[in-house]
């Protein structure tokens, strides 16, 4: 009887299946097709247990069905362009194109030894031009239509380096390059207009219901956040100026006590020039603008300051004072709003803390403090003139009218939802197929002359786009009157690429056409989607967009992409940091290496371990760990044997995502290597429902490893029995 | 896993209940460990790959036991195990329950309260006196 042999067992079948086309699908309308997809990875360097889990799910699935007849299809890709190809080029001076290609490179290698059963033929990889030239297709539709247009937009700037910061770029609201503080900054960019399908997005998720998980289907919901309302005008005192707001509370209108406006209001300077408050203010707008976006989330405690001037409430005309404040956020509705302290707990907290008077106009259903709390419910209006005694919910609508008919306000529906800023100031991306001339202004790049490629020959110095310095790209002729015009050097955001990828999958070759919609009949939708939770709002959001777009123009007859969505758990695992180790074994760090190892003696062979004359303190410092590191790096460093410190991990471990920072990683390369790639398979197939998340434990995989063995033995043991034996349904009929 | 168990105590003489056994659990397991399945699947004589063939159905499967084992609780305590078909009906688990030595001895001569049956996991039996 042989061994169980993982590795030469599955090289040899890795061949059989290289030279084989199994996997391939195609369109066989006799069939039932199932287009089962896992989200494509970005091409980091490696894949991650995260990813395994991911894929393998979809490939048990895609296995399975395909045994049980369907006509599936399986298809795997790159998401390749993107930020961290482009960082590292300016850190290590590596081409983003090469970094990238490289990276598919071995990670493709990975996902064929993982024995994953997709269709590679149908590879899609974002970054090259055959794929990209139909982004710049679809932004030319999106343009036609009037869906992609141009406008200012703000942006994170890093005034040192003159370059555009995307969000994860701003270290604590520096740069990441050169610890300057970033300062908001205004530019010309392109945006596509998926607010008009706002209401779309949101009815149709009605469609999903069953199918989705409820969370994703509750963040799309909150994400679009329809809320149905009244649009008010407060005209400011002695000005020809007005404030307009938006309020789901148009019943609390004579509770308003002061109006607040953000920061980048246009108003902001200008309401206080000439007024006392004047100076206060500036430096008020000056601390707020230089702020990241990020950095002024994290801000909690509501602030504010006066602006020195007045607005007039249109229904009671009473004189209101206004504030600049920061937590009316700019880019949300109107960038103001009418404060009613009695009634919502925001306004009530900066109403106590300017000493606003609070003034309740809706009865709480109990006794109520509104000195310490607001009532944030609806009930019986008190303190509104004529509306005393009516319910919020008729009030809403009288008032409404009201506002309707003194032409003061009117009834609106409001979306948290914004357009979206495709405009990226950097260079690994899709070129924008635009061009400016100084006669005809934007002009659009005639479809006959994509691709717009991406020139390869840049400098990366990671100041500015180096797009722009680029003066063969960006010079060109301009398409309409000849002369001399400039390119668009703005790239597309990354997400645009994976808006219709999985398009693109049924028809990947196609060079007339994104994809004709004849394969996309077929196919479409996909059955199954698989991928992180992480990206159930702006992925899943644009590529239901994008789908609905195609559909308008004609090109694909579904309304939804994906059918069913399964988000997968996520893979954990669980690590003792130093601090809690010596914890467990009551060791403090000022005591000495030789105890530690004294007290480790008790769990197990550690007879190599490095035995220093320092204090376990000063070992670490020289070592450069902290109490916060995983033990693991210690034990590493002591040169005492990791299966000790298993124990301590699976009684008093942490259970956390797998990261490099935590040390807490299982590296799939290793893992094969240890236990062959149908060993991983089983284990994290089997480790738990594909929704729950799990620790990975080692145990866990020595079993899944054994199971295996045990089957290789069974059947050897009965090879001499079974061969050359033949059977038939029918000899069964008889004997049963 | 549990086939595997059951394979491994097959004492049967029968070659060919044995080889589309081993068959069955190799398609079976395929779309987990597919390289094990492909080469398994070739070792014992075949061609191609599992991916093309019928993955098995469990209800023509011949060799697979179709029975269970349940525990049979008495007053809250497990008093017996009984082997029953798979798909059991109540009447039936309840007459090959009572006909068990064991618990014929803990519920004879009691007044039988209740009786319920989970079906597939436990027989519970509640008696007086
Ligand atoms: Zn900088
Ligand atoms: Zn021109």
């Amino acid at each position: 009887m042989t061994e169980y042999n993982f590795r030469q067992i599955e090289e040899t079948i890795l061949k059989k299946w290289e030279q084989t086309d199994i996997f391939k699908s195609c369109e066989d309308k006799k069939r039932d097709k199932f287009y089962i997809l896992e989200m494509f990875p970005y091409p980091s360097g490696r894949i991650h247990m995260g990813h395994v889990r991911n894929y393998a799910i979809g490939d048990v699935v895609n296995r399975y069905l395909r045994m049980k007849g369907k006509n599936t299809l399986h298809p795997m890709g790159w998401d390749a362009f993107g930020m961290p190809a482009e960082n590292a080029a300016i850190k290590s001076g590596i081409h983003p194109a090469k970094w990238t290609y490289e990276n598919i490179d071995y990670m493709k290698k990975q996902l064929k030894r993982l024995g994953f059963s997709y269709d590679w033929d149908r590879e899609i990889t974002t970054c090259i031009p055959e794929y990209y030239r139909w982004n710049q297709w679809i932004f030319l539709k999106m343009l036609e239509k009037g869906i992609a247009y141009r406008k200012s937009a703000v942006v994170n700037w890093c005034p040192h380096d003159m370059t555009v910061l995307a969000n994860e770029q701003v270290i604590e609201g520096r740069c990441w390059r050169c610890d300057t503080p970033v300062v908001q900054k205004e530019i010309p960019s392109w945006f596509l207009r998926i607010t008009d399908y706002a209401e779309i997005l949101l009815d149709d998720l009605e469609e999903l219901k069953d199918n989705w998980p409820e969370a994703v289907l509750t963040m799309q919901k909150n994400w679009i956040g329809k809320s149905v309302g009244a649009t008010v005008r407060f005209p400011v005192e002695n000005s020809t100026a007005v404030i307009e707001v938006f309020t789901t509370r148009p019943d609390t209108l004579y509770g308003v006590t002061f109006m607040a406006i953000a920061p980048e209001h246009s108003l902001s300077l200008e309401l206080s020039k000439g007024t006392e408050q004047e100076t206060d203010v500036e430096d008020f707008v000056q601390k707020y603008l230089t702020m990241s976006t990020r950095e002024r989330n994290i801000v909690e405690e509501k602030e504010g300051v006066f602006t020195g001037r007045y607005a007039i409430n249109p229904l009671t005309g009473e004189r209101i004072p206004i504030y600049i404040a920061n937590y009316v956020l700019w880019g949300y509705g109107t960038g103001a709003i009418m404060a009613v302290p009695a009634h919502d707990e925001r306004d009530h907290e900066f109403a106590k803390k300017y000493s606003i008077p609070i003034k309740p106009v809706i009865q709480p259903p109990e006794e109520w403090d509104f000195g310490e709390k607001a009532y944030e419910g609806e009930g019986v209006l008190i303190n509104s003139d004529g509306f005393d005694g009516l319910h919020s919910a008729q009030a809403k609508e009288k008032i409404t009218q009201l506002l309707e008919e003194k032409g003061i306000g009117e009834k609106t529906v409001n979306f948290r939802l914004r357009d979206w800023n495709i405009s990226r100031q950097r260079y690994w991306g899709t070129p924008i197929p635009v061009v400016y001339c100084d006669s005809c202004g934007i002009v659009p790049v005639p479809e006959e002359q994509l691709p717009v490629i991406l020139p390869e020959n840049v400098q990366f110095t990671g100041m500015g786009n180096p797009l722009e310095k680029n003066e063969e790209f960006v010079k060109t002729e301009c398409p309409k009157c000849r002369r001399e015009a400039r390119r668009e050097t703005d790239t597309m955001d990354t997400f645009v690429d994976s808006s219709w990828y999985f398009l693109r999958y049924c028809d990947p070759k196609n060079e007339k056409e994104p994809f004709s919609t004849e394969k996309t009949d077929y196919w479409m939708p996909v059955d199954l989607y698989i991928g992180g939770i992480e990206h159930a709002v702006l992925h899943l959001l644009y590529s239901r967009f994008f789908t609905k777009f195609l559909k308008e123009i004609g090109l694909v007859n579904v309304k939804e992409p994906f059918v069913k969505l399964l988000t997968q758990g996520m893979v954990l695992k669980k690590w003792v940091k130093i601090e809690k180790l010596l914890e467990i074994l009551h060791v403090s760090s000022d005591d000495s290496i030789e105890t530690l190892i004294g007290k480790l003696t008790f769990y197990g062979d550690i007879t190599d371990a490095k035995v220093e004359n320092t204090t376990i303190k000063e070992f670490m410092e020289k070592n450069h760990l902290t109490l916060n590191d995983n033990a693991k790096l210690l034990f590493d460093k002591l040169n005492i044997p990791q299966n000790i410190l298993r124990e301590f991990e699976e009684k008093y471990g942490k259970s956390d995502k797998m990261s490099k920072s935590k040390h807490n990683t299982v590296d799939p390369d290793e893992m094969i290597k240890k236990y062959g790639a149908d060993t991983i398979r089983l284990y994290i197939l089997f480790a738990a429902p594909p929704h729950s998340s799990f620790d990975w434990t080692d145990s866990g995989i020595e079993g899944a490893h054994r199971f295996l063995k045990r089957v290789w033995n069974f059947v050897s043991e009965k090879l001499e029995e079974i061969k050359g034996v033949e059977y038939s349904r029918e000899d069964f009929k008889k004997s049963a | 896993m549990e086939l595997v168990n059951e394979l491994y105590s097959y004492k049967g003489k029968n070659k060919k209940l044995l080889k589309e056994a081993i068959e069955n659990l190799i398609l079976l397991l395929s779309p987990f460990t597919p390289f094990m399945s492909d080469y398994l699947w070739r070792l014992i004589g075949n061609e191609g790959f599992t991916i093309e063939q019928k993955f098995p159905e469990y209800d023509e499967d011949a060799l697979v036991e179709k029975e269970k084992e349940i525990p049979v609780q008495v007053n809250g305590k497990v008093r017996a195990k009984i082997k029953v078909p798979a798909d059991v009906d109540e009447e039936t688990v309840k007459t090959i329950a009572f006909e068990n030595e064991s618990v014929k001895k803990w519920t004879e001569g009691k007044e039988i309260v209740k009786v319920i049956f989970i079906k597939g996991k436990i027989l519970n039996i509640v008696v007086r006196g």
